[in-house]
């Protein structure tokens, strides 16, 4: 204990140093341990919400000269065809289908521009027209499937959800909406709206809003986008053949394959079923995954979420290296220093460890004192209480290096040299 | 039977072609209340026989009997044990710590063993009383001349009660008044019973001795 005492009072400046850098080294294990941890649930989030499901998105880019024969009143048959392809899809067995189809709505009320056509890309203005004396909003809008909220994990933060019998349009019906999180400054829930969708006049009710962290593939920017400045509004079923109907039915043809049996799988079910309604003619595609699509996308994005993984655990094992580096380089001097002590306790019959035992409580106090600054630090700053178990874990690891390496260097070291020395 | 019984002691410093072979191979015995000196140039192998002798170093080949026990192969426990119950050193230098009072130097060796501060003490002030350094309990190394320091160092060789005395060049650092004094209290404490090994360059010294041995290039001539 003199020994220690005497050891501290000579090297107090540096001793104060070691324990300042074990205290930033244990805060910042404790950091990236609580980052690392983040990061993890990031990749297990990602793998809960996609698998290895791969996304291939549907569209359509159907001639003028078919789209117009389609359209044309006494066409009642094409229109079956349609929505029996829609129905074949939606009830396939080797994959899902999902309606995303992204039509906006032309509201007569707004509450904010932010919830407008072109507001990201500054051209919201020429998403507000007027005719006949109203003023119409084109707000953007979800027409989604009962597939969507199950295969991208929606949750209803207020309110409540659709259900089934909202995907099926009533004469007169008003048409219940569900709302992004940015909404939720403007309405609430029971809030009606009006205006019109695919050029018809409706009303639409507002029945919930959801969760700030729905998320869908925006096919036009190629990215994952937040769901909280969308309206989201059941893509339901009508009856009839009347034009609106028509457009409804094709609008629905935008969506999304959700499959893991891979991409020729999908699209030759995707053909058959095609020329099962005649339709193979019509040019209703399944994107090519090769191109640049929402595989890729998530895929990178997969890769990305692993690498800072990696970066973190090489960060923190990089950080360990040099806390162990650093402080087992003094203590290592401080036991060169000592050389002659040791040697003559050494002569005076005393085992390694207690000649070491200065150097071992020495070690165990800047660990000790460092550490608990450092989890202190975590304390106030609210790291997470996986961050700082891992740092107090760790830090015990440091301590324990320190000492091997200590140990080592001292059964090195020749201290019998202090009788002749070598020959 | 004989306290200390060496048999073909080899001990080789390094591999290969940088080997150093300090002992070739030594045969010796050691009887009990001996006084033996051990002369030879540097370089000759008698420091390394001290080292060997006090189980400082390990040999690398042979055996060592001491009072009977082979302790030839003894683990850095077992070694501190051994030391700390048979063997007193004193050495050129001294080797005292200078952070220490002369009481608490003197002390060591009693704190590995354990004992309590009472019989520390006891045992302390005798052998201060018995080397005439009662005064200087309290003074720290840097305040003692030379002789007076080798005795605080004799004193500290002394205070476990070892069975043998090991002491490497104790007159070298002292002028001839000291060095005689200091030769003085070992043929004492010999004439008390204790085995005492010195290794010296000094003739005179080891005519004073029972025992002389000549060593040559790692070998006992």
């Amino acid at each position: 204990m003199e020994s220690l005492q005497q050891l501290v009072r000579k090297h107090k400046g540096l001793i104060a140093c070691m324990i300042l850098l074990v205290t930033c080294c244990v805060y910042l294990i404790g950091i990236l341990i609580s980052q690392g941890k983040d990061t993890k649930e990031s990749i297990d989030d990602y793998q809960d919400t996609y698998g290895k499901k791969t996304y291939y998105y549907t569209n359509e880019n159907i001639q003028d000269k078919i789209y117009y024969e389609y359209l044309a009143e006494e066409n009642q048959t094409d229109i079956k065809h349609i929505e029996n392809f829609l129905k074949k899809l939606q009830n396939e067995q080797e994959f899902s289908y999902v309606i995303i189809s992204d039509q906006f709505l032309e509201l007569e009320q707004n509450a904010s521009e932010i919830f407008l056509y072109g507001y990201e890309s500054g051209d919201s203005e020429s998403s507000i027209y007027q005719w006949e004396g109203k003023t119409y909003y084109y707000t953007k809008c979800l027409q989604v499937s009962e597939a969507f909220f199950q295969e991208y994990n929606v949750k209803i933060s207020e309110g409540k959800g659709f259900n089934h019998e909202d995907y099926i349009l009533k004469k007169g019906q008003v048409i219940p909406i569900l709302l992004g999180n940015s909404y939720k400054d403007f309405y609430q829930v029971g809030d009606t709206f009006s205006g019109e969708y695919l050029f018809k006049s409706f009303t639409w009710q507002v029945v919930g809003f959801v969760d700030e962290k729905t998320f869908f593939y925006n096919r036009a920017t190629n990215s994952f986008e937040s769901c909280e400045r969308y309206i989201i509004m059941p893509a339901f079923v009508v009856e009839g053949t009347d034009e609106f109907s028509k457009m409804l039915c094709i609008s629905q043809l935008r969506g999304e394959i959700i499959s893991d049996i891979g991409y020729p799988n999908v699209e030759r079910r995707f053909m058959e079923l095609l020329e099962e309604e005649n339709l193979q003619n019509w040019n209703i595609f399944i994107q090519d995954p090769k191109a640049s699509d929402v595989n890729d996308l998530i895929s990178t994005y997969s890769a990305m979420t692993k690498e800072v993984q990696q970066q973190f655990e090489f960060i923190l094992v990089i950080t360990v290296i040099f806390a162990v580096v650093s402080i087992s380089s003094v203590l290592c001097g401080f036991i060169r220093e000592k050389h002659q002590e040791y040697g003559i306790k050494m002569l005076c019959g005393a085992s390694s460890w207690k000649i070491l035992e200065d150097i071992i409580l020495l070690d165990c106090g800047i660990v000790f004192t460092g550490g608990s600054l450092a989890i202190l630090g975590m304390l106030v700053s609210q790291v997470s209480l996986v961050g700082i178990i891992g740092a107090f874990f760790v830090g015990i690891v440091i301590g324990i290096l320190v000492m091997t390496v200590s140990y080592h260097y001292f059964c090195s070291m020749d201290i019998h040299e202090i009788i002749g020395g070598r020959e | 039977m004989s306290l200390i019984h060496l048999e073909q002691v080899k001990m080789i410093y390094g591999k290969g072609s940088n080997a150093v072979h300090a002992l070739e191979g030594i045969n010796l015995e050691l009887e009990r209340g001996a006084m033996t000196a051990i002369m030879g140039k540097s370089g000759s192998g008698k420091s390394t026989l001290l080292n060997v002798l006090g189980h400082v170093i390990t040999p690398t080949e042979g055996q060592y009997i001491f009072d009977g026990r082979d302790v030839t192969k003894l683990r850095k426990n077992q070694a501190a044990k051994f030391r700390s119950e048979n063997i007193g050193f004193v050495v050129q230098h001294f080797a005292l710590i200078p952070e220490m009072s002369v009481q608490r130097n003197i002390a060591l060796p009693l704190y590995y063993q354990k004992k309590s501060k009472r019989q520390i003490w006891e045992r302390v002030d005798m052998l201060m009383e018995k080397l005439e350094i009662t005064d200087k309990g309290k003074k720290y190394p840097y305040e003692l001349s030379g002789g007076q320091c080798q005795r605080v160092a004799i004193a500290r060789a002394l205070v476990a009660d070892p069975k043998i005395l090991l002491a490497d060049e104790p007159t070298g650092a002292l002028d001839e008044e000291n060095g005689k004094r200091i030769m003085e209290i070992f043929h004492k404490l010999n004439a008390d019973g204790v085995t005492i090994v010195v290794v010296t360059h000094d003739a005179e010294i080891a005519s004073e001795c029972t025992n002389c041995i000549q060593m040559k290039d790692g070998l006992i001539i």
